[in-house]
């Protein structure tokens, strides 16, 4: 059986394609703004090229992700948070909690080893744009996303600012730089910010235990991810790809609904 | 989107109380449009027990400013915005409680919601609440009629239970209603007739009752009332001060229309499988979420907007409690002083946080217990709570409730809006994912037939 799931985010989409099983092909690409749905069906070409297979060989498609009423060639989607703890479950077997942190939201869920949600919390509406707001946090300080972890490191000590809303941290970041503070303590700053707003997320789940995954397009920043499990104290497992949990998920969930 | 048969289908079938409720509401605003014409006085303010002296005068028309409000947010995005709009352009801030920016919105621009001018009020009597911005438009509203306003206090205490503290407050509370009688006497020139008021007192004791008989059916399976038309009718005879003599048999209507709907089994709605409870107004301009979660086969059962808190009954059963009239130690009430105490005892003033009846504003911890209570009377699966940014319901212990009840296994969603009155910072399309999100996490699908 051939089942296929497509995550399409605000930032990017993702697809994996799903054999007996195994993943057999995986692909992540641009949303392209107000194209993604073309840019949906264009990666999918591509990771059924990767797969060896044609359109006709996959027995169903799951779209989950914001944009996943864009997809029009998917049989059915599901919801966000029940396609990454499908995911999670696959790529972490032992994780009770995962945090998935993406370009527009942060979503907590607990679950158990079945994949049955106990508890789920989306970020507040003022902690939205976490990934797009360090992206626009890099852009101002004229780096890159990963040479903006890479001060973070270097940092000596920074001044917090806002956490509760990416437009007012903006402002924050304006005024440090009018003070001359150093870019690497400004960096600091903005991935401290990050930190505190997806604990504070994570918090309002009742997490309690330190089987903790990391997921999506920020758990690949270093940077925040060693702030975060300083404030949570524990270490957080983190997959090889933690962006692809959703569409992984999705396809599992996809061969489920065949059978 | 995943989906699944509906696996059962209760018959569902029209209210018929519906076309009479409907006819009151409309007449409570023809009323405030024609007070003129019909020698009424209208008077504005809001919040207390002074709105039910109609009846002791006879020539009073009191318009709450809040109903007035919501019903602008239900009825027009355009136009409740652009009421927003110029009170904000007025210099208030937006974190004023939404109602108080559509109503000053409304008074601004001169536009009543159903249409027309707003009707010059009178007088403002306005009643005691313990929100910091509620009492305020009182004064607000006198000031921009340039009108003769009474206030009275609030009187707030939320401690461990003190008898003496709370027979002083109801002394305070009596003795204030009588100065506002008094008042209204010399403002009007008219002489208040106690008779007339200890009459329309017993009918509005009768119509809670009816009222507190109605939520106690919506503990039956299925639900006979759905949530968004009981919202319709919920604050008819209460913050809308509907006439007494009609809410009352509107409410015999409604309470023996249930009946026979529970004794038959007549759902609200066909599809129910799924039960879940609110507290605190619901966003009055997103009503129709009501209407897309029974899409999964979800209801939703009782709010304590209702005014009604059923208590746990030793043989298991959850009864609402009962009015002073129907007890054994009823009160004798014969003179306007008997009056005075027995109105603001009932309307909860000299000891609210034990009373029973009543909404918003119990003690902080009281918001998970009220709602698991609820959770446990009507047979609810899960909890969806509003994070509102001002006004009612702005309160901290909503997450913390939402988190104690998410500890006991209850599923709970919160939702974000600026108020139950303002969508400003409301974002229909999350709500609509989260909703989705909450109910798939529970493995509900929506339903085809």
């Amino acid at each position: 059986m051939v089942t296929a799931g497509i995550d399409v985010g605000v930032k990017t989409v993702k697809a994996v394609i799903v054999k007996d099983n195994e993943i057999v092909a995986s692909g992540i690409a641009s949303s392209d703004g107000f194209e993604r749905a073309k840019a949906a069906e264009q990666l999918y070409n591509q990771v059924l090229q990767q797969a060896g297979i044609s359109a006709s060989d996959v027995d169903y498609v799951i779209a989950t992700g914001s944009g996943k009423m864009d997809v029009s060639f998917a049989n059915n989607n599901v919801v966000e948070p029940v396609a990454d703890v499908e995911g999670a479950l696959r790529l972490c077997p032992s994780a009770k909690t995962l945090i998935e942190m993406g370009a527009e939201q942060v979503r907590v869920a607990k679950f158990d080893e079945t994949g049955k949600v106990a508890n789920y919390t989306l970020n507040q509406m003022c902690g939205a744009g976490l990934g797009m707001f360090a992206e626009s946090m890099a852009r101002a300080l004229g780096v890159t996303l990963d040479e903006l972890n890479e001060m973070a490191l270097r940092s000596k000590g920074a001044e917090p600012i806002n956490a509760e809303c990416g437009v007012y941290a903006g402002l924050d970041v304006v005024s440090l730089i009018h003070n001359n503070t150093p870019k690497e303590d400004i960096a600091r700053a903005v991935i401290d910010a990050i930190a505190t707003k997806v604990k504070a997320t994570a918090n309002l789940t009742n997490i309690d235990d330190d089987n903790i995954v990391l997921l999506g397009g920020v758990a690949k920043n270093k940077g925040v991810v060693d702030a975060l499990n300083r404030k949570l104290g524990v270490e957080c497992m983190i997959p090889e790809q933690p962006e692809m949990a959703g569409a992984l998920g999705a396809a599992l969930i996809g061969a489920r609904e065949v059978q | 989107m995943l989906i699944q048969k509906a696996a059962q289908k209760w018959e569902t079938r029209p209210l018929e109380f519906w076309a009479k409720a409907k006819e009151l509401r409309a007449k409570f605003y023809q009323d405030e449009k024609g007070a003129k014409e019909q020698r009424v006085f209208l008077i504005g303010g809001g919040d207390g027990p002074q709105q039910g002296l109609g009846p002791g005068f006879g020539n009073l028309h009191f318009v709450h400013p809040h109903p007035e409000a919501a019903s602008m947010a239900n009825t027009s995005d355009s136009y409740s915005r652009e009421c927003r709009g110029a009170t904000e352009a007025c210099g208030y801030g937006r974190n004023l409680c939404g109602y108080q920016l559509d109503y000053i919105g409304a008074l601004l621009t001169n536009k009543h919601f159903s249409g027309g001018e707003m009707p010059r009020r009178d007088l403002v009597a306005q009643g005691n609440d313990l929100c910091a911005m509620f009492p305020k438009l009182g004064q607000l509203e006198a000031e921009f009629w340039d009108v003769p306003d009474h206030h009275t206090d609030a009187t707030g205490y939320y401690g461990d239970w003190d008898e003496e503290r709370s027979k002083a407050t109801a002394k305070l509370m009596a003795d204030q209603y009588l100065g506002t009688i008094e008042w209204l006497e010399k403002a009007t020139g008219t002489e208040f007739n106690v008779e007339a008021q200890i009459e329309s007192m017993k009918r509005q004791r009768h119509t809670q009752a009816l009222r507190g008989e109605v939520i106690e059916m919506l503990t039956h399976v299925p639900c006979p009332l759905d949530q968004k038309s009981a919202y319709s009718v919920l604050v008819l005879g209460s913050l809308v001060g509907t006439d007494p003599v009609e809410t009352e048999k509107l409410w015999v209507m409604i309470r023996d229309e249930m009946q026979w709907r529970v004794d038959n089994n007549i759902a609200g709605v066909a599809n129910e499988r799924y039960r879940w409870t609110e507290n605190e107004p619901p966003p009055w301009f997103f009503l129709k979420y009501y209407r897309y979660m029974e899409e999964y086969g979800a209801v939703c059962i009782q709010t304590f907007y209702h005014g009604v808190r059923l208590v746990e009954q030793p043989d298991g059963t959850w009864k609402a409690p009962k009015m002073p009239e129907v007890r054994e130690d009823a009160i004798k009430i014969k003179t306007k002083e008997d009056f005075a105490r027995a109105q603001t005892g009932m309307m909860g003033m000299g000891g609210r946080r034990s009373s029973g009846w009543g909404g918003h504003g119990p003690m902080p911890g009281e918001y998970y217990q009220n709602l698991m209570n609820a959770v446990k009377a009507f047979k609810c699966d899960g909890v969806i709570l509003p994070l509102h940014r001002a006004g009612i319901g702005c309160v901290f212990s909503m997450r913390a409730a939402g988190m104690k009840l998410m500890e006991q296994g209850i599923p709970v969603m919160h939702y974000e809006t600026s108020h139950p009155g303002d969508r400003t910072d409301f974002d229909e399309l999350r709500m609509l994912d989260q909703l989705d999100t909450f109910m798939e996490m529970q493995g509900l699908r929506k339903l085809v037939d």
